[in-house]
């Protein structure tokens, strides 16, 4: 791993190379009424190179060729692009802009926004421009590798899987892990911020620290990320259409088994079965002499004839071994190249009443598996108006429906890469609705996809309605109302043909109703005490309730409609009733801001939560935090430091609370289900009036700094500790529970983070910008009430890494017998498996991950590259338990199984293939490092200055790909891989890390695509 | 100082914010007592409609339906399952299907796990059965109706003494003067409402065991007389029958004969016109004093749920893999004495008959014989019992009653040749088609009982009742063994399960 660590740095250290700039355009910038608008700062796009306007309208800035693309914004203006062909003398005209909630300006940080400078706390934010227009139909994976702080693992490559996102780490061991989503003001519970169409985003903001989050106050305990989307600006109608088109590809094919070594396998593996009668016989030579006898189509083998050996009688093999004469590419069977499209439509304008966005858009994407595919519709709606001087309205509405053909999930078999381990020699007959033809009990993933069906339907809304009115010039009360809607629906047929399908078909049918309600009415202040002090206050209240409803009906029978019209007593219909989730918050906040000469700063903030989910003594949380920044390049002794522009040093310290996943574990709950026909109750838990906020403490320190125009970075260093864990602590089964949630234990995480952007050349016809990240996370599980929680390979032991790999230690193979060894922990080797202790042997989480962007403009072209990277976490390639297990359950097996024992002597990396063992034995024989660097996105595109002469406001071309090149030394399809199993529950799922189970590696993609105004 | 400002800070910002939630928000608490669809929660135990749910909640696990999680099917399952294997050979009687039932191949290889996951889950959810009767009984003044109240104490109080009983003859030693004071299982008879609630249990003794069964067996006896055969549910001869096999346990021969005569003489139940028709009926058929109601939707499990045992025994498709895969050969007569505990079919004895054309396409309709050829391990075979997991599954027949009366008069009136014993076998032989036996074939008392254990062994085979069996005559001094070991050696008893001794030694 320190190899690529030294190339990340080397790289990103070599683009410190400089040059010089010349060309310089003048102008002047008017409003729709044509008087100059002082105070626009223009900005040549991806350039630190600004100009602002004077109190006449005129500017003048430096640039390379006079054909850049100016931005233009500024206090109470609609930010416009502005394309130069050419001329040294333009006149730039700009119109109002419609004041929004959220300054676009600002960061955004929860009931209000700051300005950069002024912000005291750690959030980090991406720019949404500066996101690859790679067809990712889900927002958590463009934020891969693209700020500090926040690491993004993708849990398979099938489309609409989830990502697993951690802001500095995760904080809890039962609850949630990924950060609360506040989509246009609305905290999201229907994980819906994946399917928010990336088009519209107009910026993400993510509150890494207390400080920044703890506005939010409980669910905030892992970050929280805002996403605004965009909205109106009063102008003239604008239009923008943009189409892409893609095809997408699996990254990589496995060298697996060729037909002949599949049957040398076959071969062994008979032949073994047969005890010690053939044993001496076989090592690799003679296996291949056989092969070759077999292969003159005599299944009889006189084993004399081939080896003048007269101690072994002839062997007549199956009849099934003729037929093993196939060669079938099971990866092609299954890895398809998929074609994927994107069209979006929006328009905007409005006047000072009323000014509106709306956009329109549709995407379908074909998976790199067969039988994945993908379809979204996005639709929104944005208006803001002003309704009287002192009264506004602004209204946000994100509706979302998608179509998703699942797969099944990873470990089960029919779930399509379970082919890569049938025979290489074996074929399938569609006619025989897909049966391998020789190994006929082994379960071709054709027959599932071409048999059954498996939709998941995504229905949802995310809106926002808010006033604003101005009490006086310096307050203000803002009042807003949030739903967030969603509908899904999972359909399960499965034909009589597949194998879950019995004798009748199965289908199943489930259905999710969530709706979620959020209240928020806040004051904000911001008095004029003095010149030089600046003072900002927030203060409000806020009420959300979160209810779901869910279904599921099975029956025995091969159609989703006639499942849907069986009566609720059909005695065939299994459809038991699921108790509803409701959750309520209330609660209320406060933020204070004060800054004296814009040199010191501080901010106090906190938020009294009230939840539903904790009993009467417990019920409400105080959230506090503290943080505070000193400019010191404000001060007059940091005159003489010449080349540092800008230096900030800052700190903060808050608390901030979690709740447990269920609700209401502080009363005893029962639910109905039935015994016979009857309707019957069950205990569902026993009371626990004591369970009280699961509470994290962050503390951070952080330096941001500038030297000159060129240079710019952050360093921030946190420390996290949870305390209170709510973990389910197993008790005497005598109480008819296993376990019971109680508050206990402590987690802690740790790390650092840095972040430089540059801009390394700036030459009349080029320039050349370089942001580098890097961030490191530390997670120590600190205290668990000498508790241990051991799921699969992966646990929760105290003094470790949460999810730490804890497996028994392959340490090679016996050359007298093949066995296989593991590490007996007193410093010798067994072959007893369970004699054997299993011992921590890796860790799942990163221990350092960040991007390298780099940005490219030469006059109307423009190359973006990014690499992304993680280092020093390890994967279990479950896998190989399979895949690569010396062909043990006669199973295709990667190319190097080959290299197996075979016959005394023989030194091996692979134990020998012993035909009695049924259980693969977990072990560190599959555990891999899984760093990698990836050259996650390119593109070049090109502004057609040509385009305008057209009628157009802008044409934008481009081409690009993703995840086109991978350096690692993973032998799986991809180390950006997190398989979940839905089986595990919660905390399971929080445990079992890092884990590849036959899980879809992420897509390459490569893309072409057009973007114009109107 | 700089601590101490900051803390004031947050104290003037946290009055801010707290007169502000009382300004903005009224009642708070009010907005916090939320319900969602479908929970039922607090006290609730407090009217007869909910009371009544909560027995058949009772019911719900007592019979093991499957509920999706960790399972544990006690009377519906493995409650027959687990002694069954105990006391076969591994391959010998019973090839057990290790790749879809790995949990289960501790009982064949007579080594239990601590960490066994059946012995586990068995452990908790029979436990939850006992809380769940507890809270019922705690609670029955909620019942206003004095009839009802009766009944439904009655079948809480049967519930918990069969549990106990069945737990103590799996986790503890065979009840004997030698045992009485040998630590059984915990005696919970007050239910848990509060996790705080939950202490390090104490382990009551055999005898302390025993005691609680037969008072509450007593008591529900009592209590349900009038209620005749009480639907499906536990009535009257449900707890005679317990009292008869506890009694069988304690050696009181004279008291079980007493019980078993309760029954026998009611007339309400009587045997099915042959040993096919006690097993894979929709309803209790006329000789199920007792048994588990399934129905499609809710069951103690098949090919879907991946356990249950339907799921161990059938190879049918879609009903399970059959994970219970019997050796033909050790069920006939000829190699008796390499197989002490099989059946040793012989003759006409359509228990023993077999159905050997099967294959994917046979469904549990054309299945009519006591065996079956294994659908997919073809050199095995099923056992035709529980085929399909909408059949109520038996837990107490007519068959047993009959010969256990049979057993009890045998031993009083050893060594005379009794009549009614006789007339007890011949019923049981009759209906299986075999010839009726005379006094006169028999040169002893102890011929006559080599008779009746080895019609035991056949009329009961894969139901789980042999274990008991030769644990009880060991103990009353008849040779008994399993794979030449004493049936009342420790490794024919469930451990405790680690899980729980391991929060024994935390507290």
């Amino acid at each position: 791993m320190e190899k690529i660590t030294a190339v990340i740095l080397a790289l990103a250290l070599s683009l410190f190379a400089y040059a010089q700039d010349n060309i310089i355009v003048t102008g002047i910038v008017t409003n729709d009424e044509g008087e100059p608008v002082m105070g626009v700062s223009i900005i040549a796009q991806d350039l630190e190179g600004s100009a602002i306007t004077a109190e006449d309208g005129s500017f003048s800035i430096t640039l390379f060729s006079g054909f850049e693309t100016l931005i233009l914004k500024g206090r109470g203006i609609a930010t416009r692009k502005y394309y130069l062909t050419g001329a040294s003398e333009v006149n730039i005209s700009v119109e109002k802009q419609k004041e929004k909630s959220n300054n676009a300006e600002g960061l955004s940080v929860g009931f209000g926004s700051q300005t950069r400078e002024a912000n005291t706390s750690s959030i980090s934010s991406i720019d949404t421009e500066s996101m690859s227009p790679a067809p990712l139909i889900n927002l958590e994976q463009s934020n891969q590798g693209m700020t500090t702080g926040m690491f993004v693992q993708n849990s398979s490559g099938k489309l609409g899987g989830a990502t697993t996102v951690r802001v500095r780490g995760g904080s809890t061991l039962s609850g949630s892990n990924q950060p609360l989503y506040v989509v246009d003001g609305v905290p999201l519970v229907s994980q819906n911020q994946s399917n928010i169409n990336p088009s519209n985003i107009a910026s993400i903001e993510i509150l890494k620290d207390a400080s920044a989050a703890a506005i939010y106050g409980s669910r905030a305990a892992n970050g929280v990320v805002i996403i605004t989307t965009k909205s109106g600006n009063e102008s003239k109608l604008a239009i923008d259409v943009d189409y892409q088109f893609s095809v997408n590809q699996g990254p990589k094919q496995l060298d697996l088994y060729t037909p002949k070594e599949y049957n040398i396998q076959f071969i062994e593996q008979t032949l073994r079965t047969l005890g010690n009668l053939y044993e001496p016989l076989l090592n690799r030579e003679n296996l291949e002499v056989i092969y070759e006898e077999l292969e003159q189509g005599n299944l009889e083998v006189d084993f004399f004839k081939l080896f003048d050996d007269p101690t072994y009688q002839n062997f007549t093999f199956p009849n099934a071994y003729g037929n093993l004469d196939q060669n079938t590419d099971w990866q092609d069977e299954v890895f398809q190249t998929g074609a994927s499209h994107r069209i979006n439509l929006s328009a905007q304008g409005g006047e000072e009443f009323l000014s509106y966005f709306a956009s329109a858009s549709y995407t379908s994407q074909e998976g790199i598996l067969i039988g994945n595919k993908f379809e979204r519709f996005n639709g929104t709606l944005s208006l803001n108006s002003q309704i009287s001087k002192k009264l506004k309205a602004s209204l946000n509405l994100n509706y979302i429906y998608s179509k998703d053909y699942r797969l099944l999930d990873d470990q089960d078999l029919g779930s399509p890469l379970q082919a890569i381990v049938l025979p290489a020699s074996d074929g399938y007959d569609p006619a025989d609705n897909y049966n391998l033809i020789v190994r006929s009990l082994e379960y071709n993933p054709l027959t599932e996809i071409n048999f059954s069906d498996n939709l998941g339907f995504n229905n949802s809304v995310i809106g926002n309605l808010g006033l604003t009115y101005d009490i006086l010039d310096n307050l203000q009360f803002d009042l807003t109302g949030g739903v967030d809607f969603s509908e899904l629906r999972d359909e399960i047929r499965q034909g009589p043909e597949t194998r879950s399908g019995g004798t009748t078909g199965r289908s199943q049918l489930g259905t999710t109703n969530l709706k979620n309600y959020i209240f928020n009415s806040y004051f904000t202040y911001n008095p004029t005490i003095n010149e030089s002090s600046d003072l900002s206050i927030v203060l409000g209240a806020s009420y959300q309730k979160s209810s779901s409803t869910a279904s599921y009906r099975l029956a025995n029978i091969n159609s989703i409609s006639e499942l849907e019209s069986l009566g609720s007593d059909d005695p065939s219909l299994l459809d038991p009733s699921i108790p509803g989730g409701l959750s309520v918050f209330v609660s209320s906040f406060g933020r204070i801001n004060y800054a004296f000469q814009n040199k010191y700063l501080i901010q106090v903030s906190g938020r009294v939560d009230g939840s539903s989910k904790f009993g009467l003594d417990n019920r409400y949380g105080f959230f506090p935090a503290v943080s505070a920044g000193w400019v010191l390049t404000e001060e007059d002794f940091m005159n003489s430091v010449g080349i540092l522009s800008f230096l900030k040093v800052k700190g903060s310290y808050g608390l901030i609370g979690n709740i447990p996943t269920e609700d209401f574990l502080y009363r005893r709950n029962y639910y109905p289900l039935n015994y016979g026909s009857e309707q019957a109750l069950r205990l569902q838990n026993l009371e626990n009036p004591d369970l009280k906020w699961e509470t994290t403490a962050q503390i951070g320190v952080g330096v941001e700094f500038a030297f000159g125009e060129r240079i710019s970075g952050a360093v921030d260093f946190y420390q996290k500790n949870t305390t209170d864990l709510l973990f389910p602590v197993p008790v005497s089964m005598t109480s008819g529970f296993a376990s019971a949630f109680k508050n206990v234990g402590e987690m802690q995480n740790q790390g650092l983070e840095f972040n430089i952007s540059t801009v390394n050349i700036s030459k009349p016809n080029f320039t050349w910008s370089t942001d580098f990240n890097i961030s490191t996370n530390e997670s120590r599980v600190v205290n668990l009430n000498n508790e241990r929680l051991i799921v699969g390979v992966n646990a929760f032991i105290e003094g470790e890494a949460p999810g730490s790999f804890y497996m028994r230690k392959f340490v090679g193979v016996n050359p007298r017998n093949g066995d296989q060894l593991w590490d007996d922990g007193a410093g010798g080797t067994t072959n007893d498996y369970e004699s054997a202790p299993r011992q921590i042997v890796g860790n799942p989480n990163p221990k350092f991950f960040g991007g390298l962007i780099n940005n490219l403009s030469y006059k109307n072209f423009n190359l973006s590259f990014m690499f992304q990277y993680v280092g020093g976490q390890d994967i279990y390639w479950a896998t190989g338990e399979f895949l690569a297990n010396s062909g043990i359950l006669n199973l295709n097996q990667l190319a190097t199984q080959s290299d197996r024992w075979y016959a005394e002597g023989d030194v091996a990396t692979y134990p020998v293939l012993d035909p009695a063992q049924e259980n693969t034995f977990a072990s560190t024989r599959w555990l891999q490092d899984g760093s990698y660097i990836r050259l996650k996105s390119l593109t070049v595109s090109y502004d057609v200055p040509a385009a305008v002469g057209w009628g157009l406001t802008y044409m934008n071309v481009y081409i690009g790909g993703s995840n086109l090149l991978t350096f690692t030394k993973y032998l799986g399809y991809d180390p950006d891989v997190n398989y979940i199993d839905p089986l595990d529950g919660v905390v399971g799922q929080n445990i079992s890390r890092g884990i590849d189970n036959f899980t879809a590696p992420q897509p390459r993609i490569f893309m072409a695509g057009i973007k114009i105004g109107l | 100082m700089r601590t101490l400002a900051i803390k004031n800070n947050f104290s003037v910002l946290r009055n801010l914010i707290l007169s502000l939630l009382s300004v903005v928000i009224f009642s708070c608490d009010s907005l916090l007592d939320v319900d969602a669809e479908g929970t039922i929660s607090g006290d609730v135990l407090t009217s007869e409609a909910i009371i009544q749910q909560s027995l058949l909640g009772a019911y719900y696990s007592l019979g093991g339906i499957n509920d999706g999680s960790d399972g544990g099917e006690l009377l519906g399952g493995d409650f027959k399952v687990i002694p069954e294997l105990l006391v076969r050979q591994q391959s010998l009687e019973v090839v057990w299907d290790d790749v879809n039932s790995p949990t289960y191949a501790n009982f064949l290889d007579k080594d239990i796990l601590l960490t066994n996951l059946e012995v586990e889950s068995n452990w908790r959810r029979a436990y939850e059965v006992i809380n769940t009767v507890n809270d019922i009984l705690e609670n029955i003044a909620g019942v206003e109706d004095a009839t009802q109240r009766k009944r439904i104490e009655g079948e809480a109080r049967a519930i918990r003494g069969l549990l106990y009983f069945e737990m103590a003859r799996l986790w503890a030693p065979q009840y004997s003067d030698a045992t009485f004071n040998s630590l059984a299982i915990p005696l919970i008879t007050q239910p848990f409402k509060s996790i705080s609630e939950i202490k390090l249990p104490e382990i009551s003794t055999v005898g302390e065991v025993y005691a609680l069964v037969e008072e509450d067996l007593l008591a529900a006896s009592e209590a349900l007389q009038e209620f005749g055969q009480n639907g499906v549910y536990l009535n009257y001869y449900a707890c005679q029958a317990y009292l008869m096999r506890m009694s069988m346990h304690k050696l009181d021969f004279a008291n079980a004969q007493i019980y078993a005569e309760n029954i026998i003489n009611s007339g309400v139940f009587a045997l099915a016109t042959t040993p096919l028709a006690a097993f894979n009926n929709t309803s209790n058929s006329s000789e199920d004093v007792f048994a588990i109601q399934q129905t499609l939707a809710n069951n103690t499990g098949d090919i879907t749920s991946g356990s249950g045992l339907t799921y161990l025994y059938s190879s049918i498709s879609g009903k399970g893999p059959g994970s219970f895969r019997v050796q033909g050969i050790s069920l006939g007569a000829s190699l008796a004495d390499f197989y002490p505990n099989a059946p040793a079919f012989a003759g006409a004895d359509i228990r023993g008959s077999v159905d050997s054309v099967t294959s994917e396409t046979t469904t549990v309709l054309d299945l009519t014989k006591a065996f079956y050829r294994h659908v997919t391990s073809t050199f095995t075979l099923s056992l035709n019992k529980y085929s399909s997991a909408d059949y109520v599954i038996p837990v107490i027949r007519m068959a047993e009653v009959y010969l256990t009366r049979g057993e009890a008069i045998l031993e009083l009136t050893f060594p005379d040749v009794n009549e009614v014993v006789i007339a007890d076998l011949n019923r049981i032989r009759v209906r299986a088609g075999l010839p009726e036996l005379v006094a006169a074939e028999f040169g002893d008392a102890g011929q006559m009982r080599d008779t009746l254990v080895l019609e035991r062994r056949r009329e009961f085979y894969g139901e789980g009742l042999l274990l008991h069996d030769l644990k009880r005559w060991s103990a009353r001094g008849w040779p008994a063994a399993i794979n030449g070991s004493d049936p009342l050696f420790r490794k024919f008893i469930l451990p405790y399960p680690q899980a729980e001794t391991d929060t024994w030694s935390r507290d």
